[in-house]
C-alpha cells in the first residue's frame, strides 16, 4: 500500500470520498439539503472547487487531500489541513470557493437554513490539524487502512509543521464506526454539540462530537 | 470613496445582513461575530458585492481576515 499527496487525477475519487464521508453511513448529503442541489449537481460543485489551483487550506482544497492506493489502484483518501495557516478560518476559504460556483439565488435560499446550519456549527480551533473527510473504498475496508492512513497524514503534517500538538475532528454521533476508529486512534471526546431538531432534514444526524488527539504527548 | 465612508456603509449591511448591530472596527473578525458561519459569510459577500457596486475575487476574498483588510480591498476597487 502506498499514501501519497493527492493530485488533479485524482479528484473524481476525491468527490467520492468527500460524499461519502458527508454522508457518513446514511443517505443524506448535506451539500444536496442544504443547497437544495440534485446529487450529480453537488458532484460538479465539490469536482470544481477542488479543481481550484492552490486553494488555501480548507477541507475542499486538493492540497489537504493524501491517497492510500495499491497497484496504482484507488484505495481510500483522508483531508487534514492546519488551521487558519492561510490567515482566514478554512470555513470562510470554503465559503468563498462555494460561492465561485453558487448562484446568488442559491445563496439567499440557503439563508432559511441558517439558523439550522448555525446550531450544528463548531468553530475549527486556530493552529490544530483539523481531520477533514476519512474514505475507504470497500475492496480495501477490514484492513484498518483509515487508522494506518490518518497516521501517515498527521506524522507528515507534523514533519512539515513543528508546532502542531493537536489534532481534532468533527464526527456525526450516528457514525458509531468512525467514532470507535479515532477512539482506538488515541483521539478522546472533547465535547458535543447537539443542533436543532429539525436539523434531522439537513444531517445525517443532529449531534456533532468533536473529537481531540494530542501529539506531543506520544 | 475612502475607509471611513466605506465603514459608515458598511454598518447598515452588516445590521441587516446579521439582524443586529455589530461594532464595526478594523479589528473585527468572523469569529467576533456569533451568526458569522459559512452561509451567512456567503450572503455578507454577495450583499457586499451587489451594494458597493464590486466584484470580489477569490483571491481577495481569502485574505479578508478582518474587516479592515475588507475595507482595503473595497476601497482600491472603487478608485
Amino acid at each position: 500500500m502506498e499514501f501519497r499527496k493527492a493530485k488533479i487525477s485524482d479528484i473524481p475519487n476525491l468527490v467520492k470520498t468527500i460524499v461519502e464521508a458527508e454522508k457518513s453511513g446514511t443517505s443524506i448529503l448535506t451539500y444536496s439539503t442544504i443547497m437544495e442541489l440534485d446529487e450529480t449537481q453537488a458532484h460538479e460543485l465539490i469536482t470544481n472547487v477542488l479543481s481550484i489551483e492552490d486553494l488555501e487550506p480548507c477541507e475542499l482544497s486538493l492540497n489537504s487531500f493524501f491517497v492510500a492506493e495499491e497497484n496504482g489502484e484507488f484505495a481510500g483518501a483522508c483531508s487534514m489541513w492546519l488551521e487558519g495557516e492561510g490567515g482566514v478560518a478554512s470555513a470562510q476559504v470554503k465559503s468563498n470557493a462555494l460561492m465561485q460556483y453558487l448562484t446568488i439565488d442559491v445563496i439567499r435560499k440557503m439563508m432559511g437554513v441558517r439558523k439550522i446550519s448555525q446550531s450544528m456549527q463548531i468553530v475549527q480551533e486556530e493552529g490544530t490539524l483539523q481531520v477533514g473527510v476519512v474514505f475507504v473504498s470497500e475492496a480495501f475496508r477490514g484492513r484498518r487502512l483509515a487508522a494506518s492512513l490518518i497516521n501517515f497524514t498527521i506524522q507528515n503534517s507534523k514533519s512539515e509543521s513543528l508546532k502542531i500538538d493537536k489534532v481534532q475532528v468533527q464526527v456525526f454521533s450516528c457514525n458509531t464506526p468512525a467514532i470507535k476508529a479515532y477512539a482506538k486512534l488515541g483521539f478522546k471526546k472533547k465535547s458535543e454539540i447537539r443542533g436543532m431538531y429539525n436539523a434531522q432534514n439537513y444531517y445525517p444526524c443532529t449531534t456533532k462530537i468533536l473529537m481531540e488527539l494530542n501529539i506531543n504527548k506520544k | 470613496m475612502n475607509q471611513s465612508e466605506i465603514q459608515e456603509k458598511l454598518f447598515p449591511i452588516f445590521k441587516e445582513v446579521f439582524e443586529k448591530e455589530i461594532g464595526i472596527t478594523p479589528e473585527l473578525t468572523a469569529s467576533d461575530v456569533a451568526n458569522w458561519d459559512s452561509l451567512t459569510h456567503m450572503v455578507l459577500i454577495t450583499t457586499l458585492e451587489e451594494r458597493f457596486g464590486v466584484k470580489f475575487t477569490l483571491r481577495d476574498l481569502n485574505k479578508m481576515k478582518n474587516v479592515g483588510v475588507l475595507m482595503q480591498i473595497i476601497e482600491k476597487k472603487l478608485n
